[in-house]
């Protein structure tokens, strides 16, 4: 009995998973912006994601007023992790992540990051090696973050081994100005 | 036996659906980093800021390691309310670990609070109603200024901060040469190379 349960469960999951393989955004109103960065992935094996160009900027801006949308979970969807996820940054040159106001965004640059309804039970590692500087920056706004060089998870469930190395001959900057329940991450580790 | 198995397993299985069950089963985490300058700033209310550091704000279970190595200045600064500023840190709340080590290296650390009830830590390690094994740290600098004026500001450089949690041995080495703090308001709670129990 318990084997037709447990096979039910881990088809549900894997459908669920699958339909929500790219699901990088989990509520309305919400923006995500990535470079070199992992986010909601469905892996099977091994994934190494190897990263090396010039200067990379990644921002989300919302210029208007604060969206009142309130957030809206998708019932019922999961993401599902098994394998290693390794995320290795070689440059030269400076990574910068910003979000501007609005609410509920997310902006990350050299980072791994795992959010929502995921289940992470192998190696998460993120390996930054640059000459620029790291910069995690968050302007105004209400629940957003900002991660430069960081792993960062949120609601899921995970096990195993997160390492987040960052040689870094640069500066590294984390900041929040003004707003409400921020986020700034620039080469940590935040588990929330 | 089948019911152990669907006990223990079984509410792993169904965290992904349910969707809250944010849980760190037995993670190790590791955070390494060697750079220039750290500069930590946050501003408004309720915002959080880590630079280097480690936080977890979850259940956790594993081993807990922060090595950063800083070759110039570690600048941590909070003002409005309610805010917490990270550099070089280890932060838990609410949550398990086994054994925390923090080893923080840097030219000179420089400390601001302004506001009312923010906290900033430097190369210090926090324990908030979370259950911890031994506490291994280290911070060595050669200039350390620190600041803070308002109400209800909590400052640690170099220490240990734990309130309501069980801890195991706790052990530290602190390097530092020239060591400046100024204090004024209300309510403020200050350690410079102090281990605190509350």
């Amino acid at each position: 009995m318990f084997k037709k349960v447990a096979i039910i469960t881990f088809i549900v999951i894997g459908t669920a998973s699958l339909s929500f393989a790219n699901g990088a955004v989990h509520h309305n109103s919400s923006q995500t912006t990535m470079i070199g960065s992992f986010f909601g992935v469905v892996p099977t094996t091994t994934v190494t994601d190897t990263a090396s160009s010039a200067d990379d900027t990644t921002s989300v801006t919302n210029t208007g007023a604060d969206d009142t949308t309130p957030q809206a979970d998708i019932p019922g969807t999961s993401t599902l992790v098994t394998a290693d996820i390794h995320n290795k940054i070689k440059r030269a040159g400076d990574i910068t992540s910003t979000v501007s106001k609005g609410r509920n965004n997310q902006a990350n640059a050299a980072s791994v990051v795992v959010t929502g309804r995921s289940n992470v039970s192998g190696k998460l590692m993120n390996t930054v090696k640059t000459n620029g500087d790291l910069t995690a920056i968050v302007r105004g706004g209400r629940n957003n973050i900002a991660n430069a060089g960081s792993i960062s998870i949120k609601g899921a469930v995970s096990s195993g081994k997160i390492i987040n190395e960052v040689k870094n001959t640069g500066d590294i900057t984390s900041a929040v100005s003004k707003g409400r329940n921020n986020q700034a991450n620039a080469a940590s580790v935040a588990i929330n | 036996m089948k019911l152990l198995i669907a006990v223990v397993f079984l509410p792993t299985l169904l965290c992904p659906i349910s969707g809250q069950c944010s849980d760190l089963l037995g993670l190790q985490m590791e955070n390494r980093i060697t750079s220039g300058e750290y500069t930590a700033k946050v501003e408004g209310s309720n915002n959080t800021v880590n630079a280097g550091s480690v936080m977890i704000s979850a259940p956790n279970g594993g081993k807990v390691v922060n090595r950063v190595h800083a070759a110039g200045r570690v600048s941590a600064t909070a003002s409005g309310s309610d805010n917490l500023v990270n550099s070089g840190s280890v932060v838990m709340r609410n949550s398990r670990s086994a054994d925390v080590s923090n080893r923080i290296e840097a030219q000179s650390i420089t400390n601001t609070v302004n506001g009312n009830n923010n906290t900033s830590n430097i190369g210090s390690v926090v324990m908030d109603h979370a259950d911890g094994g031994s506490i291994d740290y280290s911070l060595k600098a050669e200039n350390l200024a620190s600041t803070i004026h308002g109400t209800n500001n909590r400052l640690n450089v170099g220490a240990v901060q734990v309130n309501g949690a069980g801890l195991g041995d706790v052990v530290e080495h602190v390097d530092m040469n020239n060591v400046s703090v100024s204090v004024s308001g209300s309510n403020k709670d200050v350690a410079v190379d102090s281990v605190i129990l509350k």
